[in-house]
């Protein structure tokens, strides 16, 4: 066809945008029609997306890492502040110089991304057309999905943090639209403002985050790559570090400021510091503070939970594979630019996510919010890995997490559709009878997530764990405490035993035993296109993390090489574990697989009769409700930061009517008495022009406002004096001062 | 210090008046006033609402020409690059009191113009929306809205300040009757305050360009009230003593705060606006705040450089205040139109953030965010109009799922609030963006010269204006557009014995209201280049002369200027 990666990736990314323009526009005349052009449309894209991969992935080999196709599109002029600050390449500054270029950035990040989000954007467009069948806005669903899968791949394509900005706003928005679909009711509607508002003060960190880089760096260099495929943005941090601390001082902190053996050193040798971190460290941390919302990290993940009030293929795609996506891939984008100080936090972050979200996921009941909590967690580990370097574990357990994490949503919700809208899992079990597909895929997404050998979580898993395991002994050896780094390591290995019952949980509820509510899954039955949907994503559950995918060496493509100044050896930026060490580690992590299930059948075989016997145990029965109620999570957010601010915004609407008012009503009687007494002796000495305009307000009024129109001649007046002698006495001081 | 200006303003005096030069700038502020007249002398009496659609017609008049205006401007900004800093085109000069040195001068740059064309879309927009509002002395009040049209059309054009003084002032008159007379129930005392509150502080701005120009006539001995006269004058360092400067400053900020409204001086702001019917409200909120601002851009800001340098964390200080105390005070409002007047409030303070943040990137996002503030927030009252013609309430406690009664009017709603919550796309982002990163950078040492005296410590708390922003427009959206279906029981049934109204979507006449500022909304949202190149020029040479370096001392008499104001 002739066309570059990029010019595909484009053409990609456009189907849905038409998808949702077709749609908006004509989509209630389609009626049905409409899901079928949403999905066609889609389906192109998968299409698109796994030949621009193809052809990426060939051009790889011969070691071309990143390619950027400028847009002709000229959007917002930043007038040329920074552009003179020698830090800054001038690789892009004939075509940054004053516009800031939209550029498609095509890397083997991107084309992997593109071949996940369209993936499983296919399946859930296919798995939709059966599930919003009776719903009355069926045209306007897949209008919306259209949207926001435009959305996704713009964000993916983007080649700065200000573009990247753009659509991960319009990524929140869609979200907010689908997450409101069912908007009659009090739920969606107000989780939608939630997942805005949470996901709003994300974005200020983002843009704070961009705002410190800005001032450092200038605007050119907030692209990630230049035209050539040199890496802008991590270059351009590299020169300002090498020039604040000087010469070969320089050369060896930045070496030093992105290996574990130098966070210390730096922090005090590196920069202006704020609370002991330089300012690359909160730039870091500014910018993970926007993937923290998206990417529902505690204690921003509160918004996720009540997402699920959307409709279940939505929660599939946006709140398992590729919303709450856009914040690991932001981190992974940013990251050559994270100091270790940033890098720790992220990881501290990731790994208090995902125990708590394994945690909370233990004891709840409704079957959506097992799963979202268990996103929470998994989104957890794959911060913890990026955190502890392991930037190809990270984006890789993104990968097999995207389907498997999928693949539990949809069976989730064909359940849910087969049981007419029940989500408690107290009413259900037994219904692999009734819904063997179903089940079948639910049970293997299952071992994938708890980590079972041959199945595609277990692959990444072990691999980012492994990277944990070196990151923390390299702490240990550090001056930090061994038992407290040894927690990142011992945390998420606790966590895959509990992530192994709470999932089998979750399936034997679900699926296994007897069931509890005869009536309700009398007529429960699959439909042919929700199981093909299934079958399909069951399927990439096992294989994703496969040899055969190449994921993990693909990926470790698109990290950019950081070449030491003066040319030295590039360094290494990411870790990546020797064999011995991830032999070593999946030793302690790997029998989850057969304890989760062992645990999880042999406690709910019947039910949740001895379960609950145990929650009523004293001690556990506080644990129990702290775990369900979500940590009190909303309690406390709701309670003291939404209700505290509410009522301080009350009081400030009393002030402002009363105080703020009050005085300046004062202040207006005040005068109104002076210019009653000054009207009276001045009124004559004030010339025709006051009186005209008196003149004019009573003619026009006509009457109306006789009162009024009196009563403003006489403030007129008297203003006029007071401001007069206000204006003649300062004259006078400031003469005299001189 | 006579002798060292004398050469630079001899030149200004020489400048020829003998032609007055291009007649479309008074010819585009005579049209609504004549158009007035005749509206009130042909609207026939039995049919009065015909002067609506006379008015309408008239009011377009306008806009051709200023579209025609930005055509061409769009052309000599082209061929002049950025050679046009102080670029002033269709000038009209006039010798008007020769006497006192008073000229009639008029003349657009970038900045003017866009404004121009703001004021000349909201016009007829607004009065097309009053088609069914104004139910009564109908003619009267197509004749305000038009002098209103010329007064704010005039006060863009200005290039003197006693002309612009003079239509700032002007445009209170027509306001204040529109307010009093086609206003709720409590029009009198908010009319009253508005005229009041704007007056008593435009009158400390009126003696502060009178003093302006008497200091530059003692200077010089020339009296002139031209702006660029008075931009050398005050750009000159050591001109104004600092001591001065600083009365001058608070002095011409009295008026002009007011009317943007800044935080504590807002108050009559949210009666105003509840009060005055959907027009006034749409063009109160749409070009006469933004006389505020562009007040502090084309005086303030130009004409005292070093007071604006050195005060600027004072008023950047007072903005944050009111970017967050509206945006909170705006959330507790169970009046709609008190809501969107708060909001008003949160975003002018973002407006005049980025104006004094003087960078670049600051000022250019707040001249921008004039025109998407009065595009998005006036939509916004006409939406809250179009509610209040149907349900004739604005309590948000009374309505509730609207989007299953009227959908194409739920839609705007919520295309215009997430444009005001600055989704990128829409217009409202871009502004802000800048305006937030603008403030960011100021501060920042630029070949040696500092850019601004802000910077983050005024940015981050600014920025939580993004969330409460949020906040505020989509609890609204959430209760009033969004939720299960109420409506308020009608008392009075009309025909239809206590049946439900029939409560229509979006009419014909509705769609022509919204649809424009719809597109334009989406155009400034995806592609502002077009604007954004024409402001680059005006902009650069305001920010450049802000920020001059002090001078040496010159061993002038009010030297210590320079002591003082190097930060």
């Amino acid at each position: 066809m002739g066309l570059t990666v990029a010019q595909i990736l484009l053409l990609a990314a456009g189907m849905p945008l038409l998808s949702f323009v077709l749609l908006i526009f004509f989509g209630r005349r389609m009626g049905y029609m409409a899901g079928a052009v949403g999905t066609l449309l889609i389906v192109v894209t998968l299409g698109l997306s796994v030949t621009a991969s193809i052809e990426w992935v060939a051009k790889a080999e011969f070691n071309q890492r990143h390619y950027v196709e400028a847009l002709a599109y000229p959007w917002i002029t930043l007038p040329g502040v920074g552009a003179e600050n020698p830090a800054t390449p001038r690789v892009l500054a004939n075509s940054v110089g004053s516009a800031l270029v939209m550029g498609v950035l095509v890397d083997s990040l991107t084309v992997t991304m593109f071949v996940m989000v369209s993936l499983v954007a296919s399946v859930v467009h296919l798995f939709s057309m059966a599930y919003m069948k009776e719903d009355p806005r069926y045209s306007r669903y897949f209008a919306y999905l259209g949207l926001f899968c435009f959305s996704m791949l713009g964000l993916v394509l983007a080649n700065s943090l200000i573009q990247m900005f753009v659509f991960w706003e319009l990524v929140g928005i869609c979200s907010y639209l689908l997450i409101g679909f069912w908007f009659e009711k009090r739920g969606p509607a107000l989780a939608s403002k939630k997942a805005v508002l949470v996901n709003r003060v994300g974005d200020v960190s983002f843009l704070i985050g961009i705002g410190i880089l800005l001032l450092h760096l200038g605007p050119a260099s907030l692209t990630f790559f230049d035209g050539q495929g040199n890496a802008v943005l991590s270059s351009a941090v590299q020169t300002a570090v090498h020039q604040e601390m000087g010469g070969a001082e320089g050369l060896q902190g930045f070496a030093r400021l992105l290996s574990p053996e130098g966070a210390n050193y730096l922090t005090h040798n590196f920069g202006a510091t704020f609370w002991g971190y330089n300012w690359l460290t909160w730039a870091g941390l500014c910018i993970f503070g926007g993937a923290m919302a998206k990417s529902a990290q505690f204690p921003l993940h509160v918004w996720l939970p009540d997402a699920m009030e959307g409709p279940t293929p939505v929660s599939a795609l946006i709140h398992a594979a590729t919303m709450v996506a856009a914040g690991v891939y932001l981190v992974a984008r940013v990251f050559p630019i994270l100091t270790m100080d940033a890098r720790l936090v992220i990881a501290i972050i990731g790994c208090i996510t995902l125990l708590a979200g394994a945690l909370i996921a233990l004891v709840q009941t409704d079957i959506k919010r097992v799963l979202a909590y268990s996103t929470i967690s998994q989104l957890g580990y794959m911060m913890l890995f990026l955190g502890s370097g392991g930037y190809v574990a990270g984006l890789f357990h993104l990968f097999t997490h995207a389907f498997f994490k999928s693949c539990l949503f949809l069976a989730a919700g064909s359940v849910i559709h087969a049981l007419s809208g029940e989500q408690d899992m107290r009413r259900m079990g037994g219904l692999w009878k009734k819904m063997p597909i179903t089940a079948g895929t639910f049970l293997l997404a299952v071992l994938a997530i708890s980590g079972t050998p041959y199945f595609s979580g277990y692959y990444s898993k072990e691999l980012g764990l492994a990277g944990v395991y070196e990151y923390a002994m390299a702490l240990h050896q550090q001056s930090l405490d061994r038992h407290l780094a040894m927690m990142l390591f011992w945390v998420p290995v606790a966590t895959s035993y509990l992530t192994a019952f709470y999932m089998w949980r979750c399936w034997w509820l679900t699926f296994g035993g007897k069931a509890r509510d005869e009536e309700l899954g009398e007529h429960a039955h699959e439909t042919s296109l929700m199981t093909l949907s299934l079958i399909f994503l069951g399927g990439l559950s096992v294989v994703a993390g496969y040899e055969f995918f190449r994921v993990p060496s693909v990926l470790g493509k698109s990290l950019p090489a950081v070449m030491a100044l003066g040319g030295g050896e590039a360094l290494t930026l990411s870790v990546m574990p020797s064999e011995d060490v991830q032999a070593m580690v999946s030793q302690w992590a790997i029998w989850a697989f057969v304890a989760g299930p062992v645990a999880a059948i042999g406690i709910y075989f019947a039910g949740f009769g001895l379960a609950n016997r145990v929650r009523r145990l004293p001690g556990v029965n506080l644990v129990y409700l702290w775990l369900v109620e979500g940590m009190y999570f909303d309690a406390l957010y709701d309670g003291i930061l939404v209700n505290g601010t509410k009522a301080f915004s009350v009081t400030l609407g009393f002030v402002d009517r009363y105080v703020v008012d009050g005085v300046v009503n004062m202040a207006g009687y005040a005068m109104r008495g002076v210019s009653r007494l000054s009207g009276l002796m001045d009124a004559r000495v004030v010339d025709g022009a006051v009186n005209g305009l008196a003149e004019a307000a009573r003619l026009g009024g006509r009457g109306v406002l006789a009162p009024q129109g009196g009563r403003i001649r006489i403030y007129v007046l008297g203003l006029f004096t007071v401001l007069a002698a206000v204006a003649v006495g300062t004259v006078v001081y400031v003469l005299a001062a001189r | 210090m006579l002798h060292t200006l004398m050469p630079i303003l001899a030149q200004v005096d020489a400048a020829p008046l003998a032609t007055p030069g291009n007649w479309t700038i008074p010819l585009l502020v005579l049209i609504p006033v004549i158009g007035a007249l005749l509206t009130l002398v042909l609207t026939p009496k039995d049919n009065p609402k015909q002067a609506c659609i006379l008015a309408l017609i008239i009011s377009l008049a306008p806009l051709a020409i200023v579209i025609m205006m930005a055509a061409q401007f769009s052309r000599i900004a082209v061929a002049e690059g950025d050679v046009a800093v102080s670029g002033w085109h269709y000038q009209f000069a006039y010798n008007w009191i020769p006497a006192f040195g008073i000229k009639f001068l008029m003349g657009v740059d970038a900045i003017s113009l866009w404004l121009l064309v703001l004021t000349a879309v909201l016009t007829p927009i607004s009065i097309l929306a009053s088609y069914n509002y104004i139910k009564e002395r109908q003619p009267e009040f197509y004749a305000w809205m038009l002098i209103l049209h010329a007064a704010m059309l005039g006060v863009f054009c200005a290039r003197d300040i006693l002309v612009f003084y003079l239509f700032f002032e002007f445009t209170l008159i027509p306001m204040f009757f529109i307010i009093g007379i086609w206003g709720g129930a409590e029009r009198r005392k908010a009319a009253g305050k508005f005229f009041l509150f704007t007056f008593a502080g435009s009158v400390f701005t009126l003696v502060s360009l009178l003093y302006i120009s008497y200091l530059n006539f003692k200077a010089n001995g020339v009296m002139s009230f031209a702006m660029d006269d008075l931009y050398r004058f005050g750009q000159t360092p050591g001109a104004i003593s600092p001591h001065v400067q600083t009365l001058l400053f608070f002095g011409l900020l009295a008026g002009f705060a007011v009317k943007v409204p800044l935080f504590p001086v807002h108050t009559w702001l949210p009666l105003a606006h509840t009060e005055a019917p959907t027009a006034g409200s749409v063009i109160l909120a749409g070009v006469l705040l933004k006389l505020g601002t562009y007040g502090l851009l084309r005086f303030l800001v130009p004409v005292l450089p070093y007071a604006t340098q050195t005060y600027a964390p004072v008023i950047a200080t007072i903005c944050v205040i009111g970017i967050i105390y509206g945006a909170l005070v705006s959330w507790v409002q169970g009046d709609m139109k008190k809501l969107i007047a708060y909001s008003s409030v949160s975003h002018l303070g973002f407006c005049v953030l980025g104006l004094f943040a003087m960078t670049p990137e600051g000022v250019m996002g707040s001249v921008l965010y004039m025109i998407n503030h009065g595009l998005s927030t006036g939509a916004l009252f006409l939406i809250v109009g179009m509610i209040y013609e149907r349900y004739h309430t604005r309590d948000m406690d009374q309505l509730s799922g609207l989007v299953r009664r009227t959908p194409a009017l739920a839609f705007f709603a919520v295309f215009f609030v997430l444009s005001s919550i600055a989704l990128p796309g829409l217009n409202g982002f871009v502004s802000e963006f800048l305006v937030l990163l603008g403030t960011f950078v100021s501060g920042r040492t630029v070949d040696g010269v500092r850019m601004g005296t802000l910077g983050p410590a005024y940015a981050i708390p600014a920025a939580t204006g993004v969330i409460l922003g949020a906040v505020y427009l989509l609890y609204w959206t959430g209760r009033v557009v969004f939720g299960p279906l109420k409506e308020p029981v009608h008392e009075t049934a009309d025909d239809d014995h206590g049946h439900h109204h029939h409560v229509p979507d979006l009419s014909g006449r509705e769609w022509a209201v919204l649809l424009p500022v719809a597109v334009l909304v989406l155009i400034m949202g995806v592609y502002p280049i077009k604007v954004m190149n024409s402001l680059r020029a005006p902009i650069d040479g305001l920010v450049k002369s802000v920020n001059q370096p002090p001078m040496l001392d010159t061993g002038m008499k009010t030297a210590d200027a320079s002591v003082t104001l190097k930060e």
